[in-house]
Parts: C-alpha cells; structure tokens; sequence
C-alpha cells in the first residue's frame, strides 16, 4: 500500500529540517501532479450471456497506470483494478454491446461492482433490435478503496439474447477508468 | 564565535551571529538569530556582572525558559526568548554599537570580538499599529456551547475561555463588557490573570490595564500597557515544545445579552510578521485561517439587542407608516437562536389597543405575521420553518397581499441571503378567506420588541429592516443598521424615519460574513516579499494547509445515501432526505435525515448523483427526473432524466453530474420527480441513490 503524502504539522518556533521540508513539498506535488490513475479497456470481445448478472467483463488493454508495484492492473486476472493507494476515486465506466449477431432487443445495464459485492448501475433499453452497436458511455461513481485489497470490476448485463460486448476491433470499446481524488 | 554560554551549547553559524560590528557605528539590522543551546543554560553578560547587569536584563523564574528583557531607559528594548534547545532571536532585530556598560552583552570567542551591544526589537517606532477584535455575545446559558470554548482546554469553574495565541510582538488589550452583569477579564495563559474583576462586577471598558503579568521579572512596558512575548512559557510541559502564551478572556456565568470584546491591538506593526492565531480553539467557530478571512470580512455594525424589554430601535408613527392595504416587510437579521421557545419580535407597529402590523419568528423558527383590522383582534399566518443557515443570519420578509382577488387574502414568505435579495419563497403561501385590511394605528414602529409585551424582545442582531407600502412598492420606513457608525444612538433613514436606539440596545460591530464559517476556510496563500523571515508557523498556513487541501483532508465533501421512499411523490419534484452519511468533512453541514447540506466555503462546487427504485411498479412506462435544488429552488438544475422507461427491479440511473456556483451558507438538495411511487429506494450496496458534493475550485 502506497501511503497519501500528508505534510507534516512544523512547530511553531521550529526550524525546519530544509531536506525533509523540500521533500514533502516535492512529494506532495508529485502525487497531486500525477495522482494514482489506471484507464483499461476490452481490446477482446467477452460474451455477454444472456439474463446473467456475472457477465464481468475481460479488460485486456491497458492505457494507462501507475508504473511498478503501484500498478492496479495485473494481467493475470484482466477483469480488475486494485489500487495500492488509498482514498477515494472517481470511477468512469462506458459499456458496449455488439447486437450485431443476436439482434435483440431487452434490457442493457452496466455497472461497476466493488469487490464482487457494491456496485452502481446504469442502464438503457434498445428501442430496437436493428441496432448494431450499443453504448453506455461515460458514467461516474466515486468508491472509496482501502489500497490493499479491494478491487473494482466492470460488468454488463443484456436481455433478450447473448450478445458479444464491443471491442477494439469493431470500433467500440468498454472501458473502465480509476482515478484518486482524496484521501478517504 | 561564541556567546556567552553556560551549560553547553552551540551557535548556529549559519547565521552571521556578530557580523562586523564597528565599534560605535551604526546599527545594524538583523532578521532571525538562532542559537542552540543544551539544557539549563546560563546566559550572562560581559559587562562583569554576572548577568544580572543593573536591572538591565531581567531573568524569569522559569528555570529552564529565559526572557531577556532591555531596559526601556535605553533607547532600544531588546526581547530574547531562551530555553533549551533553541534560542531564537527573531523578526525584527536591531544590532548595534553604543557605549556603556548597560546593556551590553559580550560576544567573545575567536578573534576576540570587542564588546558589542545588541539592541532588539523597536516597539516604539516601527510602523502603524493594527487591532483585532473578538466578540462573543452572552447567551444567559452556557456559553460553552457558542464560542469561547476550548475543547483542548481544562475549564476554570464556571469560567469559559476562549484561547488566542497572539505571536511575538507587543500588545495592548483592552475588554469591553456590554450589559454583562459579570465582567469579562483576560487571562494569560497558563493561568496568570491580569485583570480580574470579579463576580457580579458589571461590564464596562477596561483598558491598558497594567500588569505584572511576568511576576518573575516585576518588567513590563507598564506605562504602554500589556507587553506579550511569545516563547515565555516555551517549556511548559503541556505546552507545545515552543509554543506561546495565549491570552485567554474568561467570564463568571456571561449574562444574557451581554457582549463581550477583547481587543488586541499590535502596536508596532512592522515589528512582527504574524497576527493573531486562534489556536485549537472554537473561538468564534473560527479556525486560525478564518482569523486571516475575517480580517478580510471586517466587522459590521449591526443593531444588538440584548432580548429584554426596553432595549430596542423605534420611530415614531408617521402617516406613511399607516398602511393600510398590501404591505410587504422585511428584516436582516442574526437570531441567537431560531426556534428558542418563545416568539421574537423582529418588527412591529404593535402597541396595545394600537395593533397594526407585526413580523415575528415563532417558538419553533417560522416567521410569523401578524396584523388587526380593529386595532385589537389580531389575525395571523405562519410560515414554514426558516432555515437560518451558518451563523444564525438571515433575510427574511413577508407580504400581505389583503386582496387577492379570490375572496381572500394571501401571505408570501421568503428569506435571503441579505436584503439585496434574490428572494427565494419560503413554502407555500398563506391563503386566508375575506378580504382583509391593517388597522391605521398611532403606534410607533419598534425593532427587536413591541409595546403589547405579548411576544419577547428578541435576542440576537438585526442589520437593516424595511417596510414598503404594497408588495415591492414604497420604501416607507429602511433603518440600516450596517451604514451606522457604533454607538449611534439616532439617525434618519433613507425614507424619512427618525431611529433612536433605546436602553441597552446598541449599534455595535459584530462580525462579518466570516462568522458565518464553520471550518475550514479555502486556502489563501501568502504572498512573500522580500525580507520576509519564513516562519514554521506561517508556512503551515501557506503551503501545508493548501496541500492538506489538495489532498482531500479539509475539502469539503459531502457524500450520502438516501433510502427514502415516502418523497417520491407522483407527478412533483421532492427532496430526498439523507438518511446516510458516507463522507461529510471539511464543514459540509447536513442534519441527519434532512434534505438540506449547506457548504461552508464559497466555490466551485462538483456533484454527482445516483438515483435509484425497485421494482414496484415493475413493468409500467415510467418517468424519473433527478434534479439539484439550490437554496430551496426546485429544481435548480435538472441533473438527468430517464424518461419513459419500463421499470425495473434494482434499477439505477446515473443522472448526471456537474458543477455550480453557491456561497457560504447556501445549501443544495438532491431531488427526484417521478410518475411512479417508489416503495423500497435501495442504497449503495445493493444498490443505490447517492448524492455527491464537493468544492472544487475558488
């Protein structure tokens, strides 16, 4: 777990130590400069099963995150991110649906689920089942992670018939972007 | 190098400690001094006295803290702060030569410096001095839970203090007790009282009261009044580990309606580079930042009354005061409490057997008005509950529309942020049966009581009030107690009204829109100049604090959820109440259960809501509209909309999120309009309505 910079109270009187003064300056800019951030995306399709509420979706391609350990995303499990810094983030999530091959009609939902258990939703109904592509674009949530081991998932959900969720190669993409705004 | 040093220590060299003093040249000016010294250490002069040079420097009894104090028979003072681990000359410093064995203090060592003399801080000539003011009003009951309350601190008896640390520099204080029964009196931390003048000692001014506040020494600047010097209780145990004095102003039992100032006024201004700080304490509800805004907010006069018959503001009946139809009245005022029990009266032309017209607020906080058609029967309607906000200040106003075309009459309510409006209706209006007139009556117009006794005199400030003659139309009577100079005890109004303060009520300062803060104020940076010494303390208030701010620590955040269901009321837009608290800090104020969440820093704000239903009315088209309201407008913003869907089970929408506008004190509501009732709102976990807020940017 990556701590939060959290400058020092200096005591009235004291006579700052100027390595340490300079370094929580330096590091603290740091981090509001470059706060800890992953943006992935399906670069491959996940089937989206049909009336299932389990459809997590496999998030392969990664645009951006923090380098190293502080990485959120581990390809070996391509559907998570697990901030190794506490507080709170904003969540942007967007969802694509290929109806191309099952051309169906029903219910599709996305949400972002934390920890296999919290999770917020957005939803829309297709008017018609001609259409090809299906977005859900830019939805925000704000959770707060604990920098261990909670972790956020993206899933969508359709009804009416299974269906492939967009993916780079068709030209749409579901994506899921973590970003720390504050400390808890 | 080396100053005179018993008991071990080293000198900073970093710091040109005795730079080429010519021997009886000129003064020089040095910023910051810094010696380090190790435990109990022994400072003595060279003139061979063995320290204790004629009274020329004194030595306080703190065996381990030293205060090195020049004579003022010399034509500089000198203020040294010693204790162990850190001598620190600071802000102004004067070195220089003169003759005589007076005040000299030795700088021997390496090559054999001469004598020299160090002269320090020039109290008396550096620059325009500058004040402070606190006031705090007396309640009649425990003033603990206002102001003057140090969590941090141990409480005297009955006693309630407020604590400020009031930096290095050179003080002078004075106390103005107004009403009380019981004096207010400064103490100076850690427990010397300077001036105590005991129970049941009524209120007046004090002023340069001397003292001999540091007993060990018998010094002071007594002729100019309270000599403060930070770091004389630096060792204090519980104290921090260089921490100040810290003056505190403590009362027996604050009466009701008593006002109580102290005034600390900096009489060298250039001398020091801090202002007063607030420390760790609830002063005010301030912080030590808000003590810097309220410097920016200055103080304005407002009409105190102390909330007992005979002290209020009155002019005399004037035809133009005898309206008898619409009639439209307004009021700028600061209660000490909205709902206290018992009615208060804001304004009225209320004498008995002369009853005409009356604004009040109620036991429980609504506004209430009043009127007669016969000089004696009074006919009434009442608002909604104000919501007064942070600090307890409010416009308020009332119309009486006494024909309104449907056989009947009709009361509008409204309150403001001040009388420059916008106005924002209060509720619903008032709709009474018959058409309705106000008796023209021959009593005067009073503020803060009226001559029938029948309500309480109120209790709290009022800024300005205004009665126009119709709803909106002539101004007939505008006291606007701001544009009085304090102590005004008579002025005309703007239309003509002749306003004489009567008893006890007085047009004092109070404080200004930074009373209306909570915590914490958005950073303000300082900015530098040359010369400027970068003390901790004030870096602190610069850089660190912005930081805490970026960071999230002391931002405004409110996040909760709402599982109401009962508001969702087909076809209307309703608040959700709040029935959850997931983050609240940085002085976000919500009531438990409450639609309402006030932002205490004016801003930028940021929002962000869910709105979710269940399954209730499964499978019927339906509409959802989310919606923020600001300041009671609903909605205020329409947030998003998911129109025309088929309902479903656990289904959330995501309305929308964005940014607006709000000051200090305003409050937003997250709201919902639906054409299907919801019966199980789910929340976060399973899942949810949220609402999100935050500041964003200044």
């Amino acid at each position: 777990m990556t701590a939060t910079p959290n400058p020092k109270t200096w005591t009235d009187r004291e006579m700052p130590d100027w390595k340490e003064y300079g370094a929580e300056i330096f590091q603290t800019l740091e981090f509001l400069l470059n706060p800890p951030m992953a943006w992935v995306k399906a670069n491959s399709s996940t089937s989206i099963v049909n009336d299932s509420v389990t459809n997590v979706i496999t998030l392969d391609q990664v645009v951006v995150d923090v380098p190293g350990l502080e990485a959120m995303y581990n390809p070996a499990v391509p559907t998570r991110l697990t901030p190794k810094t506490p507080g709170r983030y904003k969540v942007i999530y967007s969802g694509s649906w290929d109806n191309v091959a099952c051309g169906c009609s029903g219910r599709r939902i996305i949400w972002v689920r934390r920890n296999g258990a919290y999770d917020v939703r957005a939803e829309m109904r297709p008017a018609s089942s001609t259409i090809g592509h299906l977005l859900s674009q830019g939805h925000v949530a704000y959770v707060t992670m604990n920098g261990t081991t909670d972790y956020l998932e993206l899933l969508h959900f359709t009804s009416g018939g299974t269906v492939n969720n967009g993916n780079a190669t068709d030209g749409w993409q579901s994506e899921l972007i973590l970003r720390w705004v504050g400390v808890n | 190098m080396a100053i005179g040093l018993r008991g071990g220590g080293t000198i900073d060299d970093s710091f040109p400690l005795n730079p080429s003093f010519p021997a009886g040249g000129q003064a020089q000016d040095l910023n910051i001094l810094t010696l380090i010294t190790y435990g109990v250490t022994t400072f003595f002069a060279a003139d061979g006295n063995g320290g204790v040079g004629n009274g020329v420097w004194q030595r306080p009894v703190t065996p381990s803290g030293w205060t090195l104090l020049f004579s003022p028979t010399h034509e500089t003072f000198c203020t040294y702060q010693f204790f162990p681990g850190l001598i620190t000359v600071y802000q102004y410093v004067r070195v220089g030569a003169f003759s005589g064995s007076l005040g000299n203090i030795s700088f021997t060592g390496p090559g054999s410096q001469p004598d020299r003399a160090m002269c320090g801080i020039d109290i008396f000539s550096c620059g325009a001095s500058e004040t402070w003011d606190y006031t705090v009003f007396g309640h009649g009951h425990d003033i603990v839970d206002d102001f003057w309350y140090d969590s941090t601190a141990s409480q005297l008896g009955t006693q309630r203090s407020g604590r400020i640390d009031p930096g290095p520099g050179d003080w002078q204080y004075i106390i103005t007790s107004m009403n009380a029964a019981n004096a207010a009196y400064p103490i100076l931390d850690p427990g010397n009282t300077i001036y105590n003048p005991g129970a049941g000692v009524s209120g007046g001014t004090h002023t340069n009261i001397k003292t001999d506040w540091m007993t060990s020494t018998g010094f002071g600047d007594q002729n100019e009044g309270l000599t403060l010097i930070r770091s004389y209780y630096a060792v204090g145990a519980a104290k921090a580990p260089y921490g100040s004095p810290r003056i505190q102003m403590n009362t027996y039992n604050p009466a009701k309606g008593s006002t109580y100032t102290l005034r600390l006024a900096l009489r060298d201004k250039t001398s020091i580079d801090a202002r007063p700080v607030v420390d760790k304490t609830k002063l005010f509800g301030l912080t030590s930042e808000d003590v810097g805004r309220a410097i920016e907010n200055p103080k304005i006069p407002a009409l105190n009354i102390p909330g007992t018959i005979g002290n209020y503001a009155s002019t005399p009946d004037n035809a133009a005061l005898d309206i008898v139809g619409d009639i439209d009245i307004r009021a700028d005022v600061a209660l000490d409490d909205w709902s206290s029990g018992v009615y208060q009266i804001l304004i009225g032309k209320w004498t008995t057997g002369q009853l005409s017209y009356r604004l009040a607020i109620s036991d429980a906080g609504f506004m209430q008005l009043a009127w007669t058609v016969d000089g004696t029967n009074a006919l009434a309607a009442g608002s909604e509950v104000v919501s007064p906000g942070l600090g307890g200040r409010l416009a308020v106003r009332a119309t009486l529309d006494v024909n309104n075309g449907a056989s009947g009459h009709t009361v509008t309510w409204y309150t403001a942020r001040t009388m420059a409006g916008p106005w924002v209706q209060l509720g619903a209006q008032s709709v009474g049966g018959g058409v309705t007139s106000i008796f023209s009556g021959s009593a005067p117009l009073d503020i803060g009581q009226d001559n029938d006794a029948s309500y309480e005199p109120l209790i709290g400030a009022i800024y300005s009030a205004e009665i126009r003659n119709t709803i909106g139309g002539t101004v007939v009577a505008n006291p606007d107690f701001t544009a009085q100079t304090p102590g005004t005890l008579s002025f005309a109004d703007t239309a003509g009204r002749t306003w004489t303060v009567k008893g006890t009520a007085a047009i004092a300062d109070v404080m200004g829109s930074a009373l209306l803060r909570t915590t914490p104020a958005v950073p303000y940076p300082r900015r530098w100049k040359n010369g400027d010494v970068p003390l901790a303390a004030i870096l602190n208030n610069d850089w660190r604090d912005g930081f805490k701010w970026l960071l999230g620590y002391t931002k405004p955040w409110f996040a909760g959820i709402s599982t109401d269901t009962a508001n969702w009321v087909v076809g209307s837009w309703h608040s959700l109440p709040i029935n959850t608290e997931l983050i609240k800090q940085g002085g976000m104020i919500h009531a438990t259960n409450d639609t309402r969440i006030y932002v205490p820093e004016d801003g930028w704000y940021e929002y962000m809501g869910t709105l979710s239903r269940d399954s209730t009315s499964a499978g019927t088209t339906n509409k959802d509209w989310a919606g923020l309201g600001r300041n009671g407008n609903i909605p205020g913003v329409i947030m998003g909309s998911h129109s025309a869907h088929i309902v479903e089970d656990d289904m959330v929408h995501v309305p929308d999120q964005g940014s607006l506008y709000l000051s200090a004190g305003d409050y937003v509501q997250f709201q919902v309009w639906s054409t299907a009732p919801a019966s199980s709102v789910k929340n976060w976990s399973s899942p949810g309505t949220q609402f999100h807020i935050w500041w964003a940017e200044r």
